[in-house]
């Protein structure tokens, strides 16, 4: 394991991503491409989240029950309460957060397969539940007619409509990426990211040296259902329908072989490139939706044997391969 | 002056009895030895004094407070270290981290501090590299920090387990067999580095099988069997006492 308390120069590295990302609406401003990058993003932010659960130990296989969350709590807080998107996005966040404080409270007392168990199951019934509830929920027939974002205006930049273009979008979830991976990667290289890292290594040991179990456990599970939360609240105004279809227990799987072929040694870069990845191969193989399962199985089995550290792994390794050409 | 104080304790799993009203007292500064055939509820007793495990019925006192029933993360800020029969390390990371990650403890730098990487947090971060330094430095450890744990030799691995301990500044120490399956070089460099560490006015429980290392390090030895305190002494005492040799080796009419 790379030591998290080396430091890494984030800043130079992430100059060429930002600068192609910030400018990519200008190389290519059509919708379909856009679409394609903005819900890679979406996932991304799960993704990362999945990547923090799984740096204290467990795995969880729920992900998209806390995004439903925020999606729905989202949309009926705008849509029945007229609440503005903007107060609703971060309210979505805390009750996502909220609602995993009081599962992860009870459920983290177990670990292992076991709660990988507890989680899938939970995200089952958060979708039953959805479906069950048509009077506020839904059901499915879904939500449908949730509003857009309402037009800010940002200095600078005047007035910004999300109705027009997708481009606003692109440079909203851009925003919720880059203050996600920021929150995320200080605290996976602090002394949080070291006591997830020995809860994963040795609980008993953990323990034994005084940190609180229970304690960093449900913090680091809260702090990724927050993020799903979010996540979820964008989608549901981007996407202006929530059909319980969407949250099913294969994209909570998805999000897992994402974070895997992406590399889970990092907390931001792997998740960011799996998810892009999967989302852009997952785009292709469209026509050929019922073989999309066994071509992921296929991409994971080949990662793990040839690439354990996953997709950014390439880059040092072309490196390494550099270097040895030269000299 | 008695640091720990043990009264009544008893211990069932399920049907099975592993200790039995026990009494000890432990003073401060000493070298205590727990012995006794397979099954006598050593191990048993340090995982109820470090909290791993709950008593049946008891009472255990360290610095003349309550400490039974507490989780063990709590008892570990009481002051109470202790390490494991096996190398239960952090296994994937180097030898320093280790060190580092059992000072969890000394940070007190809160959440919202940690991520805008305040300058206390920058302060804390390098005044725990050094104290991880010198305890490494002390234990002979240092020239293999950036080592990962599992690649050390066994009997490095034994001394980073009480690193470990050790950084969690405990007042007593509990060692769960420190010198199991170590060579005879190795037991007496670590029998030498546990003095060093009673010299720092460290007290220290032992649980051990050899007897060597018994013997050698400890002030007083107490003797379990079945659960319950057979005999209590310096180790010569133990040595030519005949309930103990009985325990050990049977009666000489049954051989």
């Amino acid at each position: 394991m790379k030591s998290p308390t080396k430091k890494d120069n984030i800043n130079s590295k992430l100059a060429i991503p930002l600068i192609v990302a910030l400018l990519f609406p200008l190389i290519s401003s059509n919708p379909y491409y856009l679409n394609m990058i903005i819900m890679g993003e979406v996932y991304a932010v799960l993704t990362m989240g999945w990547v923090l659960i799984l740096r204290m130990g467990e795995f969880s296989l729920g992900q998209m029950g806390f995004f439903a969350i925020g999606a729905y709590s989202s949309a009926l807080l705008v849509k029945e309460a007229s609440f503005s998107f903007w107060i609703a996005m971060p309210v979505a966040g805390l009750i996502t957060a909220i609602f995993a404080f009081l599962i992860g409270s009870v459920t983290l007392k177990i670990k292992g397969l076991y709660f990988a168990i507890i989680t899938f199951a939970l995200g089952e019934i958060i979708r039953l539940i959805i479906t069950s509830w048509p009077g506020l929920l839904g059901g499915f027939n879904g939500i449908t007619g949730i509003p857009k974002p309402d037009s800010i205006a940002l200095p600078f930049l005047g007035k910004i409509d999300f109705y027009t273009s997708r481009i606003p979008f692109y440079y909203l979830i851009l925003l919720i990426i880059a203050i996600t991976s920021i929150v995320l990667w200080r605290l996976d290289n602090s002394k949080f990211g070291r006591i997830f890292r020995c809860i994963a290594m040795s609980d008993i040991l953990a323990e034994s040296v005084g940190i609180d179990l229970k304690r960093y456990k449900v913090m680091a599970f809260v702090i990724a259902c927050f993020f799903a939360g979010i996540a979820g609240s964008f989608y549901a105004h981007y996407n202006c329908l929530l059909h319980p279809d969407y949250f099913t227990a294969w994209q909570s799987i998805l999000i897992q072989i994402e974070a895997t072929v992406g590399g889970t040694a990092s907390m931001v870069f792997g998740p960011i490139a799996g998810a892009m990845a999967l989302t852009i191969i997952g785009e292709f193989l469209r026509s050929a939706k019922n073989m999309e399962p066994i071509l992921y199985g296929g991409a994971v089995i080949l990662i793990m044997f040839f690439l354990p550290g996953g997709i950014v792994d390439l880059i040092p390794r072309l490196r390494l391969v550099i270097k040895s050409l030269k000299g | 002056m008695t640091i720990l104080h043990i009264i009544g304790l008893s211990k069932n799993f399920g049907g099975l009895t592993a200790l039995k009203e026990l009494d000890l007292e432990i003073g401060s500064g000493e070298i205590v030895g727990i012995i006794g055939p397979n099954g006598a509820g050593k191990t048993t007793l340090l995982n109820i004094i470090s909290g791993i495990l709950r008593p049946s019925r008891g009472k255990i006192l360290f610095k003349n407070e309550r400490i039974d029933g507490l989780p063990s993360h709590q008892i570990a800020k009481r002051g109470i270290g202790r390490t494991f029969q096996h190398s239960v390390l952090f296994h994937g990371a180097t030898t320093l981290w280790n060190v580092e990650a059992g000072f969890h403890i000394q940070r007190k730098v809160g959440f919202c501090a940690t991520l805008l990487r305040s300058e206390d947090c920058k302060r804390e971060e390098e005044r725990i590299r050094t104290s991880a330094e010198e305890i490494m430095n002390f234990m002979g450890l240092k020239a293999d920090k950036d080592m990962l744990a599992h690649n050390l030799p066994f009997g490095q691995q034994r001394i980073l387990g009480l690193c470990l301990a050790l950084a969690t500044k405990p007042e007593l120490l509990l060692l769960d067999e420190p010198a199991a399956g170590l060579n005879s070089e190795e037991t007496i460099k670590i029998m030498s580095k546990i003095r060093a560490i009673r010299d720092q006015r460290i007290t220290v429980i032992l649980v051990e099988h050899d007897m060597k290392v018994v013997m050698g390090l400890c002030d007083r030895i107490f003797v379990l069997n079945y659960g319950e305190r057979l005999a209590e002494g310096t180790p010569k005492e133990i040595q030519a006492n005949e309930a103990v040799i009985q325990a050990y080796l049977g009666r000489a009419e049954a051989s």
